[in-house]
């Protein structure tokens, strides 16, 4: 390459000199840097084109009171359509709640015994079979509740209906479980040896060791991960939508059948027209559910970040 | 010599009672993919041949084989990882090589979280506004892809960023010792030792997405073009409308087939 040296001729190489090399270097550099700062643009992106589609709404339509007190989710009605997401709040947020019953001591107990208890193999096996329960597209955790759980929840508690709260719950925290379990892992591998140690110097068994050296010492990490399954609930569709049974109802108790947040965008998108109040008000549902689970991320990684300083 | 006391007993209990019970709830946590995995083969497994698998449908889906769905599904994952893994991967490259511990890269991080958590109903929003109607790509593989491979992003980054960073640090300070810039030490030194663990992440992540961010079909359904549009409104009530761009059933509404919309 002709390269132009400042200075100096070949013999004698200037290590400031700006060469090819170094032309090249920097053009990665900036190549690197767009692929670094698109997840930013994304994320930008989604806000900014669902908060486009939705805004109508927002700006004309949209009646505070009735959107969040409202239980009445009837867009098409002819004469008065009214758009309150009250019911489906409290059916994303009874499934979401059953969920998080089912995977939290689940996952805890399941990310201690893995980390704390099982050796060699075992640990080995089991990690392989929890990350394969999380890699169960939820398409096929929808298809189970409908055709296992279904029949299963009919024919224990005779009840009507199958596809409930219970079992929307249960499958949903079946495939939040994985998640909360190897970041739970995670989180307790973190603590270092050094604590294990001492507590076992001390003289305590390995069961006084993790409930009073690893987990205090784990606890953010657990609670983020907690949140991070929360948030993965929340934002659940296909299984929900095939689960929970579809009604739009204010739930009274588990074996009712309730409506989510993602699963009403889900099901009525593909029948509105472009641009009508419905579509927009879907969008406007899509705007809720990215600021929740921002806010719910956001507070997540504060949380485990906060172990790393302290 | 010691003498067990009571209360070593009792620690000693407690100690084998929570073993028994963290145990036996792992286990309970994995028996339904067992359960699953049983009920799929037994149930699936008789049906699938070289037929089935490509051959097309035939009357009105109750018969024939899933060729077209297998190949849309093919089409879509190999343009998605397209567009996801050069982009991924430089991301990965910039946060390894590059990134300071800045604020940036604090908010960079923050940004790939929140991608991998945003719920999979929202980017099929964000697909439909921006691919579908905006960019005017209308429904088609382009449009599901892009959405796909943004959902993808932030697993792609992850495993290749956990990929670069097991390559020694000692390994690129001798490299720079030589003379060579950062992109000849990456090209020659870190790509060389990290590509292999690269691969296997992205095919695992094409295959069986690690427990990390979350997977969902649902962009899929709302973007890309109908494979069965006629067959869903026969199926019986628990089918949630599978097809969700079926013309309006007459349950939920009464207005004529929207004559805009993105799916017609």
């Amino acid at each position: 390459m002709a390269a132009s040296s400042r200075t100096g001729t070949s013999r004698h190489p200037d290590p400031d000199r700006l060469d090819a090399a170094w032309f090249v270097d920097r053009a990665v550099q900036f190549i690197v840097f767009l692929g670094g700062i698109s997840a930013i643009v994304f994320v930008l992106g989604i806000f900014l084109f669902i908060t486009k589609e939705g805004l109508g709404f927002i700006v004309h339509d949209l009646n505070l009171k009735e959107f969040f007190l409202s239980p009445r989710w009837v867009p098409t009605s002819e004469h008065h359509p009214t758009y309150g997401i009250l019911a489906l709040m409290a059916g994303t947020a009874s499934i979401t709640g059953l969920a998080m019953v089912v995977a939290v001591p689940f996952s805890l107990g399941a990310a201690v015994y893995i980390s704390e208890f099982a050796t060699g193999r075992t640990k080995e096996t089991l990690k392989v079979l929890v990350e394969l329960l999380a890699a169960i597209p939820s398409v096929v955790w929808g298809f189970i509740g409908l055709t296992i759980m279904n029949p299963l929840i009919i024919a224990l508690f005779d009840v009507p209906v199958g596809l409930n709260i219970l079992n929307a719950g249960i499958i949903l925290g079946l495939m939040a479980a994985p998640i909360m379990t190897s970041i739970s892992e995670d989180a307790l591998r973190a603590v270092p040896d050094r604590y294990r140690e001492a507590a076992e110097a001390l003289g305590a068994t390995r069961w006084q060791l993790i409930y009073k050296t690893v987990f205090p010492a784990a606890k953010n990490g657990l609670l983020g991960a907690v949140l991070l399954g929360v948030g993965r609930g929340f934002g659940e569709t296909m299984a929900v939508l095939m689960a929970s049974g579809h009604a739009i109802h204010m739930p009274t108790s588990i074996f009712d059948s309730v409506r989510a947040l993602t699963a009403t965008i889900a099901a009525e998108l593909g029948e509105t027209a472009v641009g009508s109040v419905h579509y927009k008000a879907l969008f406007t549902i899509g705007i809720f559910l990215f600021l929740v689970t921002f806010l719910i991320n956001l507070t997540a990684d504060l949380i485990v970040r906060g172990i790393r300083k302290g | 010599m010691f003498e067990a006391t009571t209360q070593n007993r009792r620690d000693r209990r407690t100690q084998t009672l929570f073993r028994v019970l963290f145990g036996a709830m792992t286990v309970l946590l994995i028996i339904p993919v067992l359960i699953i995995l049983g009920t799929l083969i037994v149930k699936g497994g008789p049906i699938v041949s070289i037929n089935f698998l490509f051959t097309n449908p035939t009357h009105g889906m109750t018969a024939g084989g899933i060729f077209p769905a297998l190949l849309g599904t093919v089409w879509l994952v190999s343009v998605a990882l397209l567009a996801s893994v050069p982009l991924g991967v430089a991301a990965a490259i910039y946060l390894s090589e590059y990134a300071g511990d800045n604020w940036l890269t604090r908010i960079i991080n923050l940004a790939i979280i929140n991608l991998a958590g945003v719920p999979s109903i929202v980017h099929a929003l964000f697909g439909v506004g921006a691919f579908v109607l905006f960019f005017e790509f209308g429904t088609s593989i382009l449009a599901a892809s892009l959405t796909l491979a943004i959902m993808t992003l932030p697993v792609v980054i992850v495993s290749t960023l956990q990929s670069l960073q097991s390559v020694p640090h000692a390994f690129r300070e001798a490299c720079w010792n030589m003379g060579a810039t950062r992109w000849q030490t990456i090209r020659k030194v870190v790509l060389p030792n990290a590509i292999s663990g690269i691969l296997t992440g992205i095919i695992l992540e094409v295959s069986a997405p690690p427990a990390r961010p979350p997977r969902s079909c649902s962009p899929v359904r709302c973007s890309s073009p109908p494979f069965c549009p006629r067959a869903c409104s026969t199926r019986p009530w628990p089918w949630p409308c599978i097809c969700s761009w079926s013309p309006p059933r007459s349950r939920t509404s009464r207005r004529p087939c929207p004559s805009v919309s993105p799916w017609s």
